[in-house]
């Protein structure tokens, strides 16, 4: 006979050892016993009497991750849940998605989930996730909506290139822990980023625009446009800077700089610039220009030799984020004539991780 | 003999086994940061590290490396550059600095400027250089701000073109790192990244005179008459223009009013080059004043007052010049003045022709 005794309950168990019993000449009843089946629970104000009187089991039927135990104590237990659903759905270098199974239990269990990097066995490398989402050291015990239910979300703080193995255990009331549920897995990647610059008429460099002959008091945009493509699994997004050699177009010949500055072309005597054109994007982002280069008509932004954020894909990780450009430039009738006004642009393709 | 052996050889055990045990806890103590659990922090909400040149074989490697981290215990960051790329060993190589940080980086998140990455100054160099990873000592941070700051690698060089190309920014003050950011770039073949952007301007000019006669009509002794054309002179020519003037009548040196019917001359008092007045004597001059545009006037025609001028000639002289291009338009007037002598033969058709023109230097 165990009695347990807490502050608010008593629970009362008792168990007969299981005899040989009555056989006959095709059966025998090799561990039978008799129990209360159950009885009707007595309470006060302040406790509750639950009973019991059935056989010590002498066997505890189980597999990987179930067991059948007898007595109170195990029929208070949870379910144990389903492995929970871990997953990379979007080539996560740091993070992995999981949804935790609740496995039927009432609203008021509590979940801890464990995480093992490297080990399937969860033999080392062994954290919890915490309410944060990243992993700690100790359990973390939540209920299932506290877990975000059904959506899941993602565990960050992860390793790039590294298997996590998964598993929850259900607990209800202080001491009535399951066990862990089947195991899952997944894996990150490592981060990743990819860049390619080409013109419109040309797909190998070495690139050149030729934006063609300024006429006084025109601006003349260039026929040839300018893609840059980007792909990379940064959480913050792809990002794509510009800048130049000579803070404008330059002539050696005649000693002067068509200077570039974020303008409309419209109204300034001379100046040159870039203006985005179009942005795409196979999957993820989207592409966007930044400022001062997200404008209409000839408002060009500067090319100079700071290194300045052209376009980026909206803090979201991008696979084929496509930036087309033109140039812009104007020249005054008192800009020197000559044949050799160049600039050397360079592009700069980055991600936020 | 034998016992003895037997102590030396206890003795070497002895020592053996300590040496064993010191070498094992050496490489514990070597290898306890990558025994440590394999999740990495999540304090870093952000960062990047950008490159100024993506083409392989680049040197020196330059670039930018920006943080935002939760933690404020920094002492020191760690760049861990691509295993296939040259990374000097040699610590002054590396310098990294915070100039301008603030003007020239804007945080792509959270859309403010960046700060100087803390501690790092005008030209802060590395302490250490070990297989790849360079150590700057910092000071900590302030949770949630976006630092940066520059850095350079002399005698380093970008590897070979690949995408992927994955490093790690890091930064000490814990064990055995508070903050670790995994990032990636994309190597390309040499000038893949860059775009050479020509134009040109051709050259433009354009003159104009603001009327084509000048009347000075009865010419006497007591007074100098004048009257003037403007001359309108618009080119992009690097070097400026020059605009010359060439009379019709006259000589090479001394220019004239002509009259057919009298047969006479109204002379200049004095040859070219030499200014001369017309308020004591007779005279027929040319004088080119700057309008706009400052050009500059050549001293033969450069008269200072309303008497004075230089010589026309049947030659074309140069009146005036400037060295750059005009700004939106350059003038130049030109003032015809004559006085009569008393003894000047009577007539009514004094004439002379000039003829102004000018010319870019392109």
């Amino acid at each position: 006979m165990v009695v347990f005794f807490t502050s608010n309950f008593l629970l009362f168990t008792l168990h007969d050892n299981a005899l040989a019993g009555p056989s006959s000449s095709n059966f025998q009843l090799l561990d039978y016993g008799f129990g209360s089946g159950g009885t009707a629970s007595s309470s006060s104000t302040n406790y509750m009497f639950q009973g019991i009187l059935g056989e010590v089991e002498t066997s505890s039927p189980s597999s990987a991750n179930y067991l059948a135990l007898p007595g109170l104590t195990y029929t208070l237990e949870p379910n144990t849940p389903n492995a929970p659903n871990l997953s990379n759905p979007s080539n996560y270098y740091n993070k992995l998605k999981i949804i935790i199974d609740n496995g039927g239990n009432p609203s008021d269990t509590t979940f801890v989930i464990q995480v093992a990097s490297g080990s399937a066995d969860f033999s080392q490398n062994v954290f919890y996730v915490q309410s944060d989402n990243t992993l700690g050291t100790s359990p973390m015990w939540q209920i299932y909506t506290a877990w975000n239910g059904a959506s899941g979300f993602n565990l960050i703080g992860l390793n790039p290139g590294t298997i996590y193995y998964a598993r929850v255990a259900a607990k209800r009331g202080t001491f009535q822990q399951g066990r862990y549920s089947a195991v899952a897995s997944a894996a990150t990647i490592n981060p990743t980023l990819t860049f390619n610059v080409q013109t419109t008429s040309q797909s190998i460099p070495p690139f050149s625009v030729n934006i063609g002959n300024l006429t006084p008091g025109s601006v003349t945009t260039s026929s040839d446009k300018i893609t840059a493509t980007i792909s990379t699994n940064a959480t913050n997004g792809g990002l794509v800077y510009i800048y130049g050699t000579n803070n404008g177009l330059k002539t050696t010949t005649a000693t002067y700089t068509i200077t570039s500055s974020s303008n409309n072309l419209n109204l300034a005597l001379e100046g040159y610039g870039a203006r985005g054109t179009t942005v795409t994007q196979t999957s993820g982002g989207p592409m966007k220009f930044d400022s001062p280069y997200d404008g209409n008509g000839n408002v060009v932004g500067i090319i100079d030799t700071t290194e300045r954020l052209f376009s980026d894909s909206t803090q979201t990780p991008v696979i084929g984020g496509q930036t087309n450009f033109e140039l812009k430039a104007k020249a005054s009738s008192s800009t020197p004539a000559a044949g050799d006004y160049v600039d050397t642009i360079t592009l700069i393709g980055t991600g936020s991780f | 003999m034998n016992l003895s052996e037997i102590k030396i050889n206890s003795f070497k055990k002895a020592n053996v086994l300590l040496s064993v045990l010191l070498n094992l806890s050496l490489l514990i103590l070597i290898l306890y940061p990558l025994l440590q659990p394999q999740n990495a922090n999540a304090t870093v909400s952000e960062g990047f590290v950008r490159f100024d040149r993506l083409s392989a074989a680049t040197t020196p490697i330059t670039g930018t490396a920006c943080l935002k981290s939760t933690l404020t215990t920094q002492s020191a960051v760690v760049l861990v550059f691509p295993v296939d790329w040259t990374i000097s060993g040699t610590a002054s190589n590396w310098t990294a600095s915070t100039t301008n940080v603030t003007t020239q980086i804007t945080d792509p998140v959270g859309g403010g400027a960046a700060e100087a990455w803390p501690g790092i100054g005008a030209s802060t160099v590395a302490t250490s250089v070990t297989n790849g990873s360079v150590v700057w000592p910092t000071t900590a941070f302030t949770a949630g701000h976006f630092y940066c700051f520059y850095f350079t690698g002399a005698s380093s060089t970008v590897g070979p073109a690949g995408n992927d190309k994955s490093g790690q920014l890091k930064t000490q003050g814990g064990a055995p790192y508070t903050d670790s950011m995994n990032w990636a770039t994309s190597v390309v073949t040499p000038g893949t990244e860059q775009i050479t952007v020509t134009a040109s301007v051709s050259a433009t000019m354009s003159f104009s005179l603001g009327g084509n006669s000048i009347s000075l009509g009865t010419l006497s002794s007591g007074t100098t008459n004048s009257g003037n054309v403007v001359a309108t002179i618009i080119t992009n020519a690097r070097n400026g223009w020059t605009s010359w003037m060439q009379g019709a009548q006259g000589s090479t040196t001394v220019g004239a009013l002509h009259s057919t019917l009298a047969n006479a001359n109204i002379n200049a008092p004095a040859a070219y080059p030499t200014v001369s007045t017309l308020s004591s004597a007779g005279g027929y001059v040319i004088d080119v004043d700057a309008t706009a545009g400052s050009p500059t006037i050549n001293t033969a025609y450069d008269g200072s007052t309303t008497e004075k001028g230089g010589a026309s000639t049947t030659l074309f002289r140069e009146i005036a010049t400037k060295t750059t291009p005009t700004s939106a338009s350059d003038q130049i007037t030109i003032n015809a003045r004559a006085r009569a002598a008393s003894t000047q033969a009577a007539a009514t058709d004094y004439t002379d022709t000039l003829t102004i023109t000018a010319a870019g230097s392109f």
